[in-house]
């Protein structure tokens, strides 16, 4: 199967909290095309494993258009959504051990991951989704007898364990030495581009995001960057609005006025007293 | 596919849930096997110990004149009146023949009464008699005479009497003597009630005398000389007959003697099987009251734990369940496998139940049932099966369902989501609705049904629960008071309480443990104090003596020879009247009663005992052939008949002075009549009269009566100067104020009275009644202890205490306890007031006991030989702790020996639900702490957190436990059946058992605080820094 596009639109999720509704996201609106290699970047709490568990449909939107290939999720019913999860849509926890069932192999872990795929669906044969991540030699070794990178690359063959037109991974190259990390990356880098599936991945780790095509960059719950092979670039909203770079916010403190002038084909950000003069 | 892994990896879970669900199987299939069992044990107990009223005794109404093989005539032919169909459940037959007889020797002379005796043939009597002397009888009119009459009558082998039947002067035989017997049991189950009398009487001057049973051939009984009457004795067979036989066994015995009318047979049948029956089914009930609900308790208290359980166990499995909702499995699916994975073992546990249940049952019926149960499988063991795997399947969807529906973002949450502190569950809620509901039903009911009984777990689950609610924000308050005052043990350890709902499972089971334990406790101890202490007010004291007394005086002398310090035994004498509804005579004596007898110091209070007691003056004794008294009369004063209308009689001519004195040699009474004291006679007259007082006689009254046909009224002072016999020239009579007026019923206007004036002086109206003043050393009105239920007037007499003359009787206001052993219309008197009383006891209506203490219960052999050296026969006929092991074989001792099986399963429940706890709970609870340890909190104050956050609670709610348990223990067992009767007066005492209760609760607290202890610093030990890092559950 093919990679599958996300598309959002004015993207709202608000919990509720002690009492107080709090948006993890305030009008997200994203564009993912199928096959892309995505990394989710921001700080704790800035909305990206939100973003995430919408998109695998682990929470339900509060607002905004949610699309993952042909699925609207804000409007999909539950059962919807675990047919969605059960063949297109593969998730990796943050955390390798939570994405697997402790007693079981990892041969045995795809398979239970294989188990509610739709009938008409063809999933591969779980020794070759290990072989996929490189831990064919390993597929019938008990988990507690893997490194940290072996479990991780376990939970992410699990999370293709049906070949998903998308998989969600959070943080997958978290709490790894730099080699399990490399292997990590390596062995998604590898799905993406065989298989053609979308990859969104959420990472704090700059290398890693340096290795990654594309990256977006959340903030208070809205898209503050996106970047291009290492190279990050502000993103202009659907609604005009622009969020500055932090180094640039620095400079223009909220409140400031700011004069936008084109010179030269180039947009200028002249800040101006609060009469208006520069 | 990978359910086997999955039980495999968690089998600690799986065997965890196996166990609680092994407990409800057991309980589901033990409580029926038990209670059919208990029956048919109970119906066996029954019969054994009341084989005699169980009996069907088919015998003539009268006597038959042709026996010996004639159809008509032939024990045998009463066979026909049981049933074909219930012949197997009866004994063979003991066929009989009985006679009454009387008998006289050539040497008695022709006024001499003829002596009452019983001619018997029963089958194979022969076997049942210890033959002394000779052997048994082989031919016509042989007869087998009692050791008792070869003393009595002087008989020898080869003594011959001429008996004659009672009712057929024609008939009649020589008898020979050809042996003598001794019962091989006196009371033995062969004889069906008939057993040899023991008692044989030499002649006296109120009876012709007596033998006991002369046993004869059956070829005595041939021919129409004896006019016997027939008998055929049969009786149900313990352990052959069943609880499913009661119905027919209770028609046929209510129909057997009318079909004795249609066979043309002239027999009835005397039997008590019905009352027996009666008594088994009402046995059945209240076993069939007590178990369920014992069980009932247990088994729901293992539904609650099991749900706890399961709930700690779908928590634990919030991640797994999580994954696979995460991998595209629906709900119901992701919920069928975990039921499927949970449902095993909790099905395998239940079946399970079946094999330990049915254990439990061996071993009960080989320990408390002693095998008097049958191994069978009643319908309702594999209903309650089957109703266990319904409800333990049922608690496993019920759980799951509630985890599967969770939505994957909380699924996914290391501790479960809950809603504020103070939030209580539906289930939960309806608990305690339902608990409180049935509390307030139980205290304002009539308390009647199941609820009140269900008391102590309904209240300690309600309590538990409220106190497992109120717990978590309690906990927080505290925490956050202990930070701020720098406790920070004691903050950790409450924090630690407070973000941890699974702490209210063990709150809550541990309060319901808590509580059923000490009901249990309560229960067993109430229940073996209750039956102790009825045992005791039943039998009387530890044992009691039954011996063949005649006489007071004769019984006193026995009993003051043997123990004349009382310190074995107690003697009691009761004199039963005719008329069930009279009263009856108690005759004890106050010191040593006090002393022996069950609580006999509570009969009455000291100034009871004091009242009761024998009045302290000096009897009047001599010793003489001839009593002599020097009287004048004066102030003679004739008197009209006071009746109006009536016949005017002649002048009165004298008065006879009477005496009544009582014999020390053999404790009759005799009157004594002295010569008339002629009413003109002016100076003292020397009256004299004989006497059989050489062994001794005390003066008892002194009074008037008239000569025959002198019937006029006449008033008149009679002083008497001087008492002398043939040894005594002057005999002292006391003092006025000793004598007091006898009453009699329906007596004449007579009075008389005692004044000062020579040795007395005796003022007395008389017309032609006898009057009589009674010396002070016995109370013309006999203070008696009178039981309350006894509607007591003054004039109130008991039945015949001497000489069938009712004794007047008043009662003591001071009773203070029941009257042991013969508590309805019982008089309690001093057996030595009315020993100085005198007079004869009839022998059939008077029992003459020995009360014996612990120290004399261990010596009953010598007391028996000791008796028996003194002429007496005695047996033990009550021994207080068979009186206790009987009552213990009732169906509510049987069916309460669950409780303490109860107690101690639900406190096992409690310990797994901790340890379901820890062992769901320590590796994110060691996280926590390993967590604190990171921020440098001190592993010592970690450790103190980790073993006190559970060990408080657990310890309070033990305590709130127990006190439930207790008070509900005080509302349940009243209205528990310790009893099949109501127990009459004898007060069931349910009063707390405190020293239980707090052992009770301190055993548990202690316990559940070391394994808490144990725990927590098992979970503080692996507290380490790469826990924190640890996420494969």
């Amino acid at each position: 199967m093919s990679g599958l596009a996300i598309s959002t639109t004015g993207l709202v999720h608000i919990y509720r909290a002690h009492g107080h509704d709090v948006a993890a996201l305030s009008g997200i609106g994203i564009t993912v095309r199928p096959g892309e290699l995505v990394g989710l970047l921001g700080p704790s709490g800035a909305g990206k494993s939100t973003l995430l568990q919408l998109c695998g449909g682990l929470l339900t939107p509060s607002a905004g258009r949610l699309q993952i290939g042909e699925h609207n999720l804000a409007t999909m019913t539950e059962a919807e959504l675990d047919r969605m999860r059960s063949g297109d849509v593969g998730i990796v926890l943050q955390g390798a051990g939570r994405n697997l069932i402790p007693y079981l192999s990892p041969l045995d872990n795809v398979r239970y991951a294989q188990q509610a795929a739709p009938r008409d669906r063809e999933v591969p044969a779980p020794i070759d989704v290990l072989e996929l991540v490189g831990l064919r030699e390993h597929a019938s070794v008990a988990l507690t007898a893997l490194t940290p990178g072996q479990v991780q690359l376990c939970a992410v063959a699990v999370g293709i364990a049906t070949m998903p037109g998308l998989l969600l991974a959070d943080e997958p190259t978290s709490q790894l030495d730099h080699h399990a990390r490399d292997e990590v990356l390596a062995a998604i880098r590898t799905i993406n581009h065989r298989t053609g599936m979308t990859v969104l991945l959420i990472t704090h780790d700059p290398e890693v995001a340096a290795a990654l095509p594309r990256t977006i960059t959340i903030r208070d719950g809205r898209i503050a960057a996106e970047g291009r092979s290492g190279e990050e670039y502000a993103v202009v909203a659907t609604d005009g609005s622009l969020p500055l770079p932090p180094h640039v916010a620095e400079l223009l403190p909220a409140g400031t006025l700011v004069q936008v002038t084109i010179e030269d084909g180039q947009v200028r950000l002249s800040p101006v007293d609060q009469e208006g003069s520069s | 596919m990978f359910l086997r892994r999955a039980l495999r990896y968690r089998w600690a879970q799986a065997l965890v849930l196996a166990g609680i669900s092994l407990l409800i199987g057991t309980c589901a299939v033990f409580a029926p096997w038990f209670s059919r069992a208990v029956e048919q044990t109970v119906m066996t107990e029954t019969l054994t110990s009341q084989a005699i009223p169980a009996a069907w005794k088919l015998s003539s109404q009268t006597g038959v004149e042709t026996v010996g093989g004639s159809a008509e005539g032939d024990p045998k032919s009463l066979d026909a009146l049981v049933p074909a169909d219930l012949k197997a459940l009866f004994t063979p037959p003991v066929h009989g023949m009985r006679s009454t007889l009387t008998w006289r020797v050539p040497t008695m002379i022709p006024k001499e009464p003829s002596v009452a005796g019983t001619l018997v043939w029963r089958d194979g009597y022969c076997a049942q008699l210890t033959v002394v002397e000779g052997r048994c009888p082989q031919r016509p009119n042989e007869v087998i005479a009692s050791i008792a009459d070869k003393t009595t009558w002087d008989f020898t082998v080869g003594s011959s009497v001429q008996g004659k039947p009672s009712d057929n002067f024609d008939g009649g035989a020589q008898l020979t003597v050809v042996g003598f017997y001794r019962p091989l049991q006196a009371r033995g189950e062969y004889w069906f009630g008939q057993y040899p009398t023991g008692h044989s009487r030499s002649p006296s001057d109120l009876d012709a005398g007596s033998t006991d049973h002369f046993f004869a051939d059956l070829s005595t009984f041939t021919g129409k000389t004896w006019a016997p009457r027939f008998s055929s004795d049969t009786r149900v067979i313990p352990g052959v007959a069943r609880i499913d036989d009661l119905a027919r066994l209770q028609d046929a015995t209510d129909t057997v003697n009318g079909n004795a009318t249609q066979l043309g047979l002239n027999a009835e049948n005397t039997s008590s099987l019905s009352t027996v029956i009666d008594q088994i089914q009402n046995q059945r009930s209240q076993g069939r009251t007590i178990i369920p609900l014992v069980m009932v308790q247990v088994a729901l208290f293992g539904v609650v734990v099991l749900a706890l359980a399961l709930g700690a166990v779908v928590d634990q499995r919030r991640p797994e369940i999580a994954l696979s909702r995460l991998r595209g499995t629906s709900a119901r699916r992701t919920a069928r496998s975990l039921i499927t994975e949970l449902g095993i073992p909790v099905l395998i546990g239940t079946l399970t139940g079946v094999a330990t249940g049915f254990g439990l049952l061996l071993i009960a019926r080989a320990t408390w049932l002693r095998y008097g149960a049958p191994l069978e499988l009643p319908w309702t063991v594999p209903a309650a099966l089957v109703l266990a795997i319904v409800i333990g399947l049922l608690v496993v969807i019920l759980q799951v369902r509630g985890g599967v529906r969770q939505t994957i973002s909380s699924l996914l949450r290391r501790v479960p989501p809950r809603g504020r502190g103070w939030a209580v569950g539906i289930v939960d809620l309806c608990i305690i609705v339902f608990a409180v509901a049935g509390l307030a039903a139980a205290a304002t009911g009539d308390g009647r049904g199941p609820l009140p009984v269900l008391t102590p777990a309904l209240l300690s689950l309600a309590v538990g629960l409220t106190f497992a609610h109120l717990l978590l924000p309690t906990a927080g308050l505290i925490s956050r008071r202990a930070a701020r005052s720098g406790r920070l043990g004691l903050a950790l350890g409450a924090l630690q309480i407070s973000r941890r709902p699974a702490v209210t499972r063990i709150v809550a089971a541990v309060a319901v443990a808590g509580g059923l334990l000490a009901f249990a406790g309560q229960a067993a101890s109430v229940g073996d104090h209750n039956r102790e202490t009825r045992a005791g007010y039943e039998v009387g004291a530890q044992a009691v003596l039954r011996t063949n007394g005649l006489s007071l005086g004769d019984f006193t002398k026995a009993i003051n020879q043997i123990d004349p310090q009382r310190q074995w035994f107690t003697p009691v004498v009761m004199s039963r009247p005719p008329a069930p509804d009279s009263l009856k005579t108690m005759m004890i004596e106050p010191e040593s009663f006090r002393r022996v007898a069950y609580r006999g110091d509570q009969l009455t209070d000291p100034a009871g005992w004091q009242a009761l007691a024998a009045p302290a003056i000096k009897p009047i004794e001599f010793r003489s052939s001839k009593l002599t008294m020097t009287a004048a009369i004066s102030s003679v004063q004739q008197l009209e008949n006071p009746l109006k209308g009536g016949p005017d009689y002649d002048p009165a001519r004298s008065l006879v002075l009477r005496a009544s004195v009582v014999s020390l040699r053999n404790g009759s009474r005799y009157l004594v009549s002295f010569p008339p004291l002629p009413l003109t006679t002016k100076q003292p007259v020397a009256l004299t009269a004989s006497v059989d007082c050489l062994g001794g006689c005390q003066l008892l009254q002194l009074g008037f009566g008239r000569e025959v046909l002198d019937q006029g009224g006449v008033s008149a002072n009679v002083a008497i100067s001087k008492v002398s016999t043939e040894t005594q020239p002057s005999l002292t009579l006391g003092t006025a104020t000793d004598w007091k007026g006898v009453e009699h019923l329906g007596g004449d206007a007579g009075s008389i009275t005692a004044k000062a004036g020579g040795l007395l002086t005796l003022s007395v109206k008389s017309f032609s009644d006898e009057q009589f003043l009674q010396f002070g050393t016995v109370p013309t009105t006999v203070p008696a202890v009178i039981t309350p239920e006894f509607r007591y007037a003054e004039g109130t007499t008991t039945s015949p205490a001497s000489d069938g003359t009712p004794m007047f009787v008043s009662k003591l206001s001071n009773s203070t306890g029941p009257v042991n052993r013969y508590p309805d219309r019982t008089a309690v008197v001093d057996l030595e007031t009315v020993r100085r009383l005198g007079g004869g006891l009839d022998e059939f209506a008077t029992d003459f006991e020995l009360w014996l203490n612990d120290a004399g219960l261990a010596r009953v052999d010598q007391l028996t030989a000791a008796f028996s050296k003194a002429g007496y026969s005695v047996e033990l006929s009550d021994v207080r702790s068979e009186r206790i092991a009987s009552y213990g074989r009732s169906a509510s001792a049987l069916t309460l020996q669950l409780t303490p099986v109860v107690g101690i399963a639900a406190w096992a429940l409690a310990i797994v639900v901790l340890l379901l706890t820890v062992v769901t709970s320590w590796r994110s609870r060691a996280q926590d702490y390993a967590s604190l340890r990171i921020t440098g909190v001190p592993a010592p104050l970690t450790g103190r957190a980790a073993r006190w956050e559970q060990t408080g609670p657990v310890a309070l709610a033990v305590l709130l436990g127990s006190a439930c348990g207790v008070i509900g223990a005080q509302i349940a067992l009243p209205l528990i059946p310790l009893f099949a009767d109501t127990g009459g007066p004898y007060p069931l005492e349910l009063s707390t058992n405190w020293p239980v209760a707090i052992g009770l609760w301190a055993g548990g607290t202690i316990v559940l605080a070391v394994v808490t202890l144990l725990l927590g610093t098992g979970v503080n030990r692996r507290a380490s820094y790469s826990r924190i890092r640890e996420e494969l559950t």
